[in-house]
């Protein structure tokens, strides 16, 4: 009800409807690569992607052992004990490795719940502007909804009802980020079905889920693309700040922003505990968001770069 | 205009049925409501009794059916904890918390403006793009580790200001920050695109043709046709700030809505979190259907849309 339609031009690519082929994305791929805050996005995140994976062999200690002799330790290159890189938290534990395996978590939960919000997403919206006035009048009643009420506060009320749980959190998570999705794309689908093209395939006999795939899909896959790269980041931050309140990953297991969680009640102690995962979060979230404008520029090379026209989709 | 309002404000009802739809499916969901209901030690008898004074021993649809309307009379029962109604514990939390979120509001929209417009007359100048690049990397910073920051440098090491509660003003100096710099990112970006876009419009390029100075030109021709857009982003970042402040008043103790909602979480103050949650949604509609409201008003070119 809001930006998305007052704000002019620019939801993604308008062009006209391009064939999905495989040298489309190829295309897609190489304008990305072409742009400076495309490689560099690529980079990082293929580092950080690469260091996730690797982090059991790059942990300089064992990221879940307490030393209690070595407890607040600072950071080794300004005189702490123990060759902590990046110091030691409370319980002795190092910062470093903590970190390299605490971006694994994530950035699982980052990918898997975007995949799985743009996919919802994706559905919901093919099918809201497909079927304008019954389907799509009811789910945009409900993004309204939705709109009215921030994540956090569901989040936190259902901790209250089902306790804490990072799944249940993801699923939530996935099933209340379709709106953007749809929002965005709604308006497309419902031009796109009115194109020669897929009267056509209609009109041969073509089964609704046939024109939905196969014919609508490709022309609406850009923005759906676009908010999938800047989604990850942003569901990293959601995480993040739910941990803060207890509501994210569970110990044992850790993320980024469940140690930010830990580190907060100890500021004092060690502050080295709370600021590098802070760095973490925001190199990764740096990263997908310079993702998400290279593809913007590159769906659309006609616009701008630096995504200022339509804040909803950063 | 009087049927775009009351068209609007029926959103409200929607909403309110809708949160409170999405509340009863939620307790219904995660078990027996009395049981959710009674205190984490009442005995049999107890949750039996409240079982009974709450008609949860009624059919579910009668159930749902009081439940929004006790909703609509802003009923959400008393609080576990406190004893008092929870509406009443809301409203009271509720100034405290405006009063964090107003502010930064308003200071970013003059920040923004001022770096949109700056950034938008030099556009390719280093100065215009560093400016960019700049709120670009801030939009990565998170909200609750900025906040950290800032309360390691400032009360911790400096103890120029403190690290919690709301005694008095100063306490207000660090959240304030924070959401400023929160809402500054995005909003300037915006200003800028749109007063780009704006440079691109014919009566721009009249003015500026007919001579008329620069900064009039600025001022009275291209800053109105890029505003509307900007106001509309404003009641959406109004929503962005609060649930901003669900997170940063527990981490700084600070005595508001956000404060209640969590510490509701933790007592299993059931009452209290729905009387809040509800509350928040309306306010935020409230918001958004006033900044729409007034885009509206100040913006021709929708209302002439709305004729056609």
């Amino acid at each position: 009800m809001n930006g998305a339609k007052t704000t002019p031009g620019s939801t993604g690519s308008q062009q006209a409807p391009a064939p999905r082929s495989a040298s489309r994305s190829r295309e897609i791929m190489g304008r990305v690569w072409a742009s400076p805050t495309g490689k560099i996005s690529l980079v990082m995140i293929a580092a950080l992607v690469l260091i996730a994976c690797l982090a059991d062999q790059l942990v300089t200690h064992n990221p879940t052992a307490q030393v209690l002799g070595q407890t607040n330790q600072p950071p080794s290159w300004m005189g702490g004990e123990g060759g902590h890189l990046l110091g030691s938290d409370p319980l002795g534990r190092d910062v470093f490795s903590r970190i390299l395996v605490g971006l694994r978590l994530s950035l699982l939960i980052g990918f898997l719940t975007a995949t799985a919000t743009a996919l919802i997403g994706l559905t919901l919206g093919l099918l809201a502007g497909y079927y304008e006035r019954f389907v799509g009048g009811f789910l945009m009643r409900v993004a309204d909804i939705q709109f009215a009420v921030p994540f956090a506060a569901v989040g936190i009320a259902l901790a209250a009802f089902a306790g804490p749980s990072v799944v249940l959190l993801m699923a939530v998570l996935a099933f209340w980020g379709w709106t953007n999705y749809a929002r965005t794309i709604v308006s497309l689908v419902g031009r796109t079905k009115r194109l020669d093209f897929v009267t056509a395939a209609r009109t041969t006999g073509a089964s609704p889920v046939r024109v939905l795939v196969r014919h609508i899909t490709p022309n609406v896959l850009g923005p759906v693309i676009i908010l999938w790269s800047t989604s990850v980041g942003t569901l990293i931050l959601v995480e993040s700040s739910l941990s803060l309140l207890g509501l994210g990953v569970q110990p044992p297991g850790f993320s980024l922003g469940s140690m930010l969680a830990d580190a907060q009640k100890t500021l004092r102690l060690s502050w080295w505990a709370a600021v590098f995962p802070g760095m973490g979060i925001t190199l990764v979230v740096i990263a997908f968001n310079l993702l998400g404008d290279a593809l913007r520029d590159a769906f659309n090379p006609a616009l701008g770069s630096m995504s200022e026209h339509d804040p909803e989709l950063t | 205009m009087l049927a775009y309002l009351a068209r609007r404000l029926g959103l409200i009802v929607f909403v309110a049925i809708g949160v409170s739809t999405l509340l009863f499916v939620l307790v219904r969901l995660s078990g027996d409501a009395a049981t959710l209901l009674a205190p984490a030690d009442a005995s049999d008898e107890v949750v039996e009794a409240i079982r009974v004074r709450h008609g949860l021993d009624q059919p579910l649809i009668v159930q749902y059916v009081n439940t929004i309307l006790a909703n609509f009379t802003l009923d959400f029962g008393q609080s576990f904890m406190f004893g008092l109604p929870a509406t009443q514990m809301v409203f009271e939390r509720l100034a405290p918390s405006l009063w964090v979120v107003l502010p930064p509001l308003l200071f970013s929209l003059v920040g923004a403006l001022s770096i949109g417009v700056y950034a938008a007359l030099r556009p390719s100048r280093l100065s215009g793009r560093a400016l960019m690049v700049l709120t670009f990397l801030f939009d990565g910073v998170p909200y609750f580790w900025l906040a950290m920051l800032l309360v390691l440098v400032f009360a911790i090491n400096m103890q120029v200001l403190p690290a919690t509660g709301n005694a008095d003003f100063s306490a207000l100096v660090i959240p304030w920050t924070v959401l400023t710099i929160y809402g500054l990112a995005t909003l300037s970006r915006l200003t800028r695109g749109q007063l780009l876009d704006s440079f691109t419009e014919g009566h721009v390029a009249t003015a500026r043709s007919k001579g008329i100075h620069p900064a009039r030109v600025l001022l009275l021709h291209a800053l109105p046709t890029a505003l509307p857009p900007i106001l509309a982003w404003l009641g959406i970042q109004f929503s962005l700030m609060f649930s901003a402040l669900l997170i940063l008043e527990p981490l700084m103790n600070y005595n508001g809505l956000g404060a209640l909602l969590v510490g509701s979480v933790s007592n299993r103050d059931f009452p209290v979190i729905q009387a809040s949650v509800f509350s928040l949604a309306v306010l935020i509609t409230l918001v958004n259907i006033l900044m729409d409201t007034i885009v509206r008003t100040v913006d021709p070119r929708l209302r002439t849309k709305v004729a056609q």
